[in-house]
């Protein structure tokens, strides 16, 4: 893989950058690979990506219906955070921030990894009992996570308000300084060159349109652009993931939503951090562009459209005005929407099925993005062996069976 | 109640699916085929109202087992939790909320968001036409103004919008 | 003329020569006169330089006329509150004492240091951040804030927004987007049959195109357009039905064409001039039954070697600040075209007394009419030429022509000296809306554009914005339009004539379209820009291509080509079509990006509308609140119910106020204003069969009078509520649920009701706002009752606990029930809601005899804790079961209810789940954290530490005079006396004992046994 970095830079600089390799390639499908990944988003890259890379699986493909990143992984609202109630959410999301941390490196492909910090605002004293089991759970679990009180949140975010006679008056909030946001598109990008130099075939606009099997085992799926055979399919395909499945005729407890979000004007720099409130129903960071990314709660029908109602929109606005006052003057520059696959618990399903060689990587809802490293990396451990590790095991689906349920609605009052 | 069960495949009685794209060219209204309607939902009882006044209750045609003892726990578990989350013809539950907060049930194209009937509780879901997409996965022939579904084709005849 | 407006024409133009508006741009003073934009003015005044660009900071000035322009954006108002950024000079109306800056850059827009950056050029192409900025060195982290603060365009405002905005709801039989030629004939053909009609115009006047043409040289119906266009309004603002919005746009075309409107009200007044009645701008909720789309087209820029000097603009732009705002821009003219429109734009800036010194076409064959007049006006004429480069820094000086053999320029390049250079790439129809509204595209080879193809919601498009350039034609399908929409909506139409064109131009002809116009410069030297405001070149687009960004979404986000303010409206096709050719396909294969909402950018404030302040969220407030004001009660939110928390006296602080309600509660008498609890009206002949289905214990032989307490469950089995629930008769009962969880209780047992029994005949009412409700309790309570009633004896001897009874006060008809929260005697008063302030006097009055104290909910919570009596909401967070809780006793075995099945899962029926537990501090005064987590060791071992559970209720209580806490804790019934920690942050784990929940009773047998 062709080294990037300032002197590579400057030597391309000085020959009109002609000597830039292409990202990856562009192969046709082979007859036959090891294991196939549905869904070239966020998930599924990493997912080939630590197959090739720590379990040696390189004879695999991603198959991608659109361009990759053009999913989700190209629509959310690019927060990073771990502060989860529960230990098994700690764990995964908080395995996924580490790997954050060193991704841009390890990939050699900047992801603008800024842990700006996440403040999740408090509102009544029934907010400030839950974020406050959060915080010291986050704490037992080695999540670094602090409370607030309403002077230290003004101090790290001076635009919010801390006045007592709001409608929603801040009573503390919890911060992640760890946490923040970073730029989605080059986590895409970064994962799918890194996975193609380890010899990962990633095959954009061909669609998957059944997958088959032989005594309750697969053989292979069939494309558009033709048939593939394989023992081991794994979706990661997001909102689509009950389509997907559905070819195998299995059900899940998935549905999927539209979630909007949009972008304001570039401005100068005016928002330090993420802020996040639930009760307002809003949350809101600045792009590196200059943008107030601004995303709140899903539409409550079910669709695929990638579009939702414009009542939700009005919704957000005014809850923006209502927690920053100053922005009701900026313009809005571009909405947008994306199909988030939520859980009845708002928790992943990470799990074998009944068909032999299929696995789901999905239901993520609201808070996919931030997981992505860590849902590919167990993920990816769980296709090569067939069972789960210790932080991929209580998401598998026989959780709704037994009733083990990892309940984080909280975590999902405000979609993130 | 029947069990739907509208997956992709298996189409579920009651529909009949038009996979043919339809042309436009006949239609006055410039290539759609009759009254469509999106997220204004006609309540059996008040009429149209915007979606904003209704409550959304998920997948219809579930009904609560009366024998729920001798059910196994992942029998249970399919009725609490499982859904089928079609991307095509969805047979779904509306409440009302902000009118006469009386219950219906709704066909709806989960691809375009067409709504392609509204009927009420205790009855079975009317034949509908719809138009789907070629692929599980895909785009709707028009509908959903996604990447697929954003530029006429060669072979697509369009309407004729006024003045052509 | 004043010689302070060099460029201002003797004569024409949309504006009041009369009057003279002086304004500020960049700390200098500006004339113009009312009509004028700040763009016109600032022409006029021969200020081309408005601004600098986002990443090479180069000079930028106006290209466009309207809200197509991309990189003339400034900073409107110093005020810090009400200051607006990235303002478009092109749309901003001028006023007295308006002041405008540009943005982003330092220290000033001539003298700007970002423009380093353009020399490091050639080592920042796009996409040049993802390459480096990694570490080890320098990470992300150190490089960041320097980004940010080069990054960004205006600033934002400071304070909260002084003005105001609202929402108007409109349905309609026609909306018509646009008022040009095309819009104008829609609007009257549909008003004619009579339908209702609203017409939008962006600008601040009807006529669009007519405005940008030489009134002397066209005629119609023999007038002159602006009579035309007059006679037109006057006959559209007759009609009842039909309502004129100008300065509004059509911003967003969602489902079921629902269109969303922005009309700016007062933007074009002086601050001063603004009637305090009304908003700063306007949302329109438009339903129409038919939309006609009549948005006109937008001028294309030609791409070349350094094609973004200021003094560079669209040729069809000119003719707008020609003949709407008498400016022409430049002295010495040069136009260069792809197509006939740039002929029409010369030919009309000669006759406007501009030396236009040559037009340069990339086609070979010109119209031989064009031939002839040019060169009749001493135009040179360049055909089958390219532009090879510009001169001028902070505003062109002079472009180099050369001759275009095949794709290369050869021969000599010509010098020509100018200071304004008209470009005409061509037009593409404005799909905007018609894309949002999920209509499919049609690549329409004669105008090499996109052009609406199939409409899928019920509108069409007319005129320019289908691909009909020529004049006559915007007229006849404006008619056509109109007619075609009244019909669809009902009407029967009678198309009135379109008028009698004289001096109409034809449309574009034939178009040449060159992606990037040859020259001799290097490639990696060439500076083509194809998006002015995010400074994206030809260079990046064909090195996204390089490397594999190849697909029309990749290479707009590596590039940020069309990902500016005006989303790629001028641009977008420019960059399809670089697209196409470094790919070597068609432009249709290569397809385009996603139109979103809105159109352009929107003000958030608009969109809020009144949702702000107090009207952001509705604020419920019980009977009794006035006097808990006067009280000076401290008050919490509660769901969206306002209730008072406590009333410390003069002096006393919360806390001391929260233990003397507490004890005041136990020892005297207590009162609490309980209206806000759920109250549901529950009524017919299968009342009980329906209660007995939806709560956990048994309902079927519950005696009218008497009351029972309730838990309710999900399907998962988890409890969702409780309360109360009172037998008025057989088939009469009144429900009391947690005050947040009234509403969906209510919708939970209407859709039962209604899905899955239809059998059952019950009727449910809310009736929670129909009572009011004080909550009187203490050792002395029973006194007060009965000193309250005319009619009743509450001695519990004769009144038993956990029934109710009919009574009256004053007269007034109660109802008593002998239920307690709190686990004092205690009567909760219900009286109907708008005697709920009288009865609370009445209580006071009367209970001051025996030392009544109002407690708020702190003590409520402090109380019913003393008794281990749970919350909904805090003991439990919807993973909780009844057997959970202790109240396992409460699940009937007899009959099936909501989630009862769940309950003998295999997870759920667990032994070892986490159970509420009492836990008590071994220094009784140290008050554990709600929310803290139960752990097995004295010490917190290394991360992850094994929880056991958590706090959910904890305070100090008076009555006890320690303090007492309950907890879920795992396996935590089979820990009673069992020595846990509960972890805090910056201390050692605090020693605990597990007891019981209810710590009152405790005490009660402890005492006994010491007297005993």
């Amino acid at each position: 893989m062709q080294r990037y970095g300032i002197l590579s830079l400057i030597r391309e600089g000085l020959r009109g950058h002609t000597g830039w390799e292409p990202a990856w390639r562009f192969p046709e499908p082979k007859p036959r690979y090891d294991a196939i990944i549905i869904g070239g988003g966020g998930h599924g890259l990493a997912t080939a990506y630590y197959l090739a890379k720590e379990h040696g699986l390189t004879d695999i493909a991603v198959i991608e219906k659109g361009w990759i990143g053009g999913g989700n992984a190209g629509r959310n609202t690019t927060i990073i955070r771990s502060n989860y109630l529960y230990d098994e959410s700690a764990a995964i999301y908080d395995h996924a921030l580490q790997l954050w941390k060193n991704l841009g490196r390890e990939l050699d492909f900047n992801i603008m990894m800024s842990h700006r910090g996440v403040l999740n605002l408090a509102h009544d004293e029934g907010e400030m009992r839950q974020l406050k089991r959060r915080v010291e759970a986050n704490r037992l679990n080695g999540v670094d996570a602090e409370w607030l009180e309403p002077e230290d949140v003004k101090a790290f975010c001076p635009p919010i308000s801390i006045a007592p006679t709001l409608r929603y008056p801040v009573l503390g909030a919890t911060l992640q300084r760890s946490g923040g946001t970073n730029r989605h598109d080059a986590v895409v990008w970064g994962y799918a060159r890194a996975a193609d130099a380890l010899g990962v075939d990633i095959i954009q606009q061909c669609e998957v349109t059944n997958i088959l099997s032989e005594g309750g085992a697969v053989t292979g799926i069939e494309t558009t652009k033709g048939p593939i055979a394989t023992p081991k399919v794994a979706s990661v395909t997001a909102g689509h993931t009950s389509v997907i499945a559905a070819m195998l005729g299995l059900k899940l407890p998935i549905e999927s939503h539209p979630l909007q979000a949009m972008v304001s004007e570039p401005i100068k720099p005016v928002m330090p951090c993420v802020v996040m409130s639930s009760a307002v129903h809003v949350y809101v960071s600045q792009s590196d562009k200059g943008e107030l990314v601004i995303g709140a709660g899903i539409d409550p029908h079910l669709s695929y459209t990638q579009r939702g109602s414009f009542d939700i929109v009005e919704h957000q606005m005014a809850a923006m005005v209502e927690l920053l006052p100053f922005t009701s003057r900026l313009r809005f520059m571009r909405q947008w929407g994306g199909i988030v696959d939520v859980c009845p618990d708002a928790s992943p399903v990470i799990s074998k099925t009944r068909i032999k060689g299929f696995y789901v990587n999905g239901g993520w809802g609201t808070g996919g993005w931030k997981a992505t490293p860590g849902s590919g990396h167990v993920f990816a451990d769980l296709i090569a062996n067939d069972e789960p590790n210790a932080i991929a095991a209580p998401f598998a689906l026989e959780r709704f069976v037994s009733g083990a349920l990892v309940a984080e609605h909280g975590a999902a009052a405000v979609a993130h | 109640m029947p069990r739907l069960d509208p997956g992709i495949r298996s189409v579920p009685a009651g529909f009949r699916m038009d996979r043919r794209i339809k042309s436009g060219d006949d239609d006055i209204k410039c290539g759609n085929w009759g009254r469509q309607e999106m997220f204004l939902i006609r309540c059996p009882w008040c009429g149209e109202r915007d979606v904003s006044d209704f409550s959304y209750g998920g997948e219809a045609h579930i009904a609560r087992p009366t024998d729920s003892e001798t059910m196994s726990d992942s029998a249970w578990a399919e009725f609490v939790f499982l859904r089928s989350n079609p991307k095509g013809v969805h047979a779904e539950r509306w409440n009302h909320q902000a009118g006469c907060r009386r219950w219906f049930n709704i066909l709806r194209n989960t691809a375009t968001d067409d709504i392609l009937a509204v009927y009420k509780m205790g009855e079975s879901p009317p034949e509908v036409t719809a138009n789907l997409p070629a692929t599980p996965s895909g785009e709707a022939a028009i509908g959903s103004g996604n990447d697929a579904a954003k530029i006429l084709g060669p072979d697509e005849t369009g309407g004729a919008t006024a003045g052509k | 003329m004043s010689k302070t407006q060099p460029y201002r024409l003797p004569k024409g133009g949309r504006i009041d020569r009369g009057r003279t508006i002086s304004f500020s741009f960049g700390g200098w003073a500006f004339h113009g006169h009312p009509g004028d934009t700040l763009a016109s003015a600032l022409l006029a005044n021969g200020q081309h330089m408005v601004a600098r660009s986002f990443k090479y900071h180069r000079p930028r000035g106006i290209l466009g006329a309207g809200s197509e322009d991309p990189a003339a954006l400034v900073q409107i108002g110093d005020d810090a509150n009400r200051t607006d950024p990235n303002t478009r000079a092109s749309e901003q109306e001028i006023y007295d004492s308006l002041i405008a800056r540009a943005q982003n850059c330092w220290p000033t827009l001539t003298y700007d240091v970002g423009a380093m950056n353009d020399l490091i050029a050639p080592f920042v192409p796009a996409g040049f951040y993802y390459k480096t900025f990694k570490g080890p060195l320098g990470n992300w982290m150190w490089f960041e804030p320097f980004i940010r603060a080069a990054a960004g365009l205006g600033h934002a405002p400071s304070g909260p927004d002084p003005d105001r905005y609202e929402a108007v709801n409109r349905h309609c039989d026609v909306l018509v987007v646009g008022g040009g030629p095309t819009g104008l004939m829609a609007a009257l053909a549909a008003g004619r049959a009579g339908a209702r009609v609203i017409l939008a115009e962006e600008t601040a006047e009807l006529g669009g195109a007519l405005l940008s043409r030489d009134p002397e040289a066209l005629r119609l119906n023999d007038a002159a357009p602006v009579e035309w266009i007059a006679g037109v309004r006057a006959e559209l603002e007759a009609r009842d039905e039909v309502t004129i919005l100008t300065r509004t746009t059509a911003f967003g075309y969602y489902s079921h064409n629902f269109v969303g409107l922005w009309e700016r009200v007062t933007d074009h007044l002086p601050e001063a001039e603004r009637p305090r009645r009304l908003p700063r701008q306007r949302l329109w909720r438009v339903r129409a039954k038919e939309v006609v789309l009549a948005t006109g087209a937008v001028e294309r820029p030609l791409v070349f070697h350094q094609n973004d000097r200021p003094g560079i603009m669209l040729a069809g732009a000119v003719r707008t600040y020609m003949h709407r705002y008498g400016v022409l821009p430049g002295k010495r003219i040069v136009v260069a075209t792809n197509n006939d429109s740039g002929w029409d734009a010369a030919l009309d800036m000669a006759q406007a007394g501009g030396e236009v010194v040559a037009v340069i076409d990339l086609r070979a064959d010109i119209a031989p009419r064009h031939l002839a007049e040019a060169s009749q006006a001493g135009i040179a004429i360049h055909a089958n030429a390219t532009i090879v480069g510009t001169e001028g820094r902070h505003r062109i000086r002079g472009v180099s022509v050369r001759a275009m053999s095949g794709a290369a320029a050869s021969g000599r390049p010509v010098e020509i000296a100018c200071d304004l250079l008209a470009v005409a790439g061509g037009w593409t129809p404005n799909a905007a809306l018609f894309s949002q509204s999920r209509g499919k595209l049609r690549y329409d080879g004669a105008i090499e554009a996109f052009r609406p193809g199939r409409s899928w919601q019920n509108e069409r498009s007319a005129g320019a914005a289908n691909g009909a350039f020529a004049m006559a034609d915007c007229f006849s399908e404006g008619v056509r339009a109109g007619a075609q929409a009244a019909t669809a909506a009902g009407f029967d139409a009678s198309p009135p004539p379109a008028p009698r064109i004289v001096g109409g131009q034809a449309g574009q002809g034939s178009i040449r379209v060159v992606p990037e116009l040859p020259s001799h410069v290097a490639p990696h030297r060439t500076r083509a820009f194809v998006d002015l405001q995010d400074d994206v070149t030809t260079k990046d687009l064909r090195l996204a291509v390089k490397e594999g960004y190849s697909s029309v979404e990749h290479a707009k986000r590596y590039t940020t080509a069309g990902m500016g303010t005006d989303q790629g409206k001028v641009a977008n096709l420019n960059t399809f079509g670089l697209l196409a050719s470094a790919r070597g396909e068609s432009v249709p294969a290569i397809g385009t990006t996603t139109y979103r909402q809105p159109y352009k950018p929107v003000t958030i404030g608009a969109i809020a509308g009144q949702h702000a302040g107090d009207h952001f969220a509705p604020r419920r407030t019980t009977p009794m609140h006035d006097w808990h004001k006067r009280q000076g009660a401290i008050f919490e939110p509660v769901g969206e119910w306002l209730r008072a928390r406590a009333y410390p006296k003069q002096g006393e602080s919360f806390e001391d106020a929260v233990q003397r309600e507490s004890k005041a509660a136990r020892t005297a008498i207590g009162v609490l204003d309980a209206s806000t609890l759920g109250k549901i009206d529950v009524r017919g002949p299968d009342a009980r069969t329906f209660l007995n289905r939806v709560y956990t214990n048994a309902w079927m032989k519950l005696a009218p009078g008497r009351c029972r307490y309730g838990l309710m469950l999900g399907e998962d089995g988890m409890v969702v509520d409780d309360g109360v629930t009172a037998c008025i008769a057989d088939d009469h009962f009144h429900m009391t649920t947690t005050t947040g969880g009234a509403a969906g209780v209510l919708s939970t047992l209407e859709d039962y009701l209604q899905t899955e029994w239809p059998d059952l005949k019950v009727y449910l009412t809310t009736v929670t706002e129909q009572w009011a409700v004080a909550a009187v309790c203490g050792p002395q309570s029973a006194r007060l009752v009965s000193e309250l009633c005319d009619d009743l004896d509450a001695d519990p001897a004769g009144f038993e606990f956990m029934t109710w009874r009919d009574a009256h006060i004053g007269g007034v008809p109660v109802r008593v029930f002998s239920i307690s929260f709190t686990g004092e005697l205690s009567y909760e008063i219900n009286i109907p809601a708008t005697y709920g302030l009288w009865l609370w006097e009445q209580v006071l009055e009367k209970g001051a005899l025996h030392g009544i104290t109002p407690y708020g909910t702190e003590a409520m919570h402090l109380l019913r804790a003393e008794k281990g009596f749970i919350i909904v909401g805090q003991e439990t967070d919807g993973t909780v079961t009844p057997d959970d809780l202790g109240l396992g006793g409460m699940v009937k075995k007899s009959a099936d209810f909501i989630g009862r099945r769940s309950l003998s899962r295999s997870d759920t029926a667990r032994t070892d789940r986490k159970q509420l537990v009492g836990l008590l501090t071994d220094d009784p005064n140290v008050v554990l954290m709600e929310g803290a987590h139960v752990i097995e060791t004295a010490a917190e071992s290394a991360p992850p530490v094994p929880m056991l559970g958590h706090v959910t209720s904890s305070y100090f209580s008076p009555n006890l005079d320690r303090s007492i806490a309950m907890a879920l804790v795992k396996s935590g019934r089979s820990r009673m006396g069992d020595k846990l920690f509960v972890s805090r942050r910056d201390g050692a784990p605090i020693p605990v004992t597990v007891s019981g929940t209810d710590f009152l009773a405790a005490k009660d047998s402890a005492t006994e046994a010491k007297n005993g």
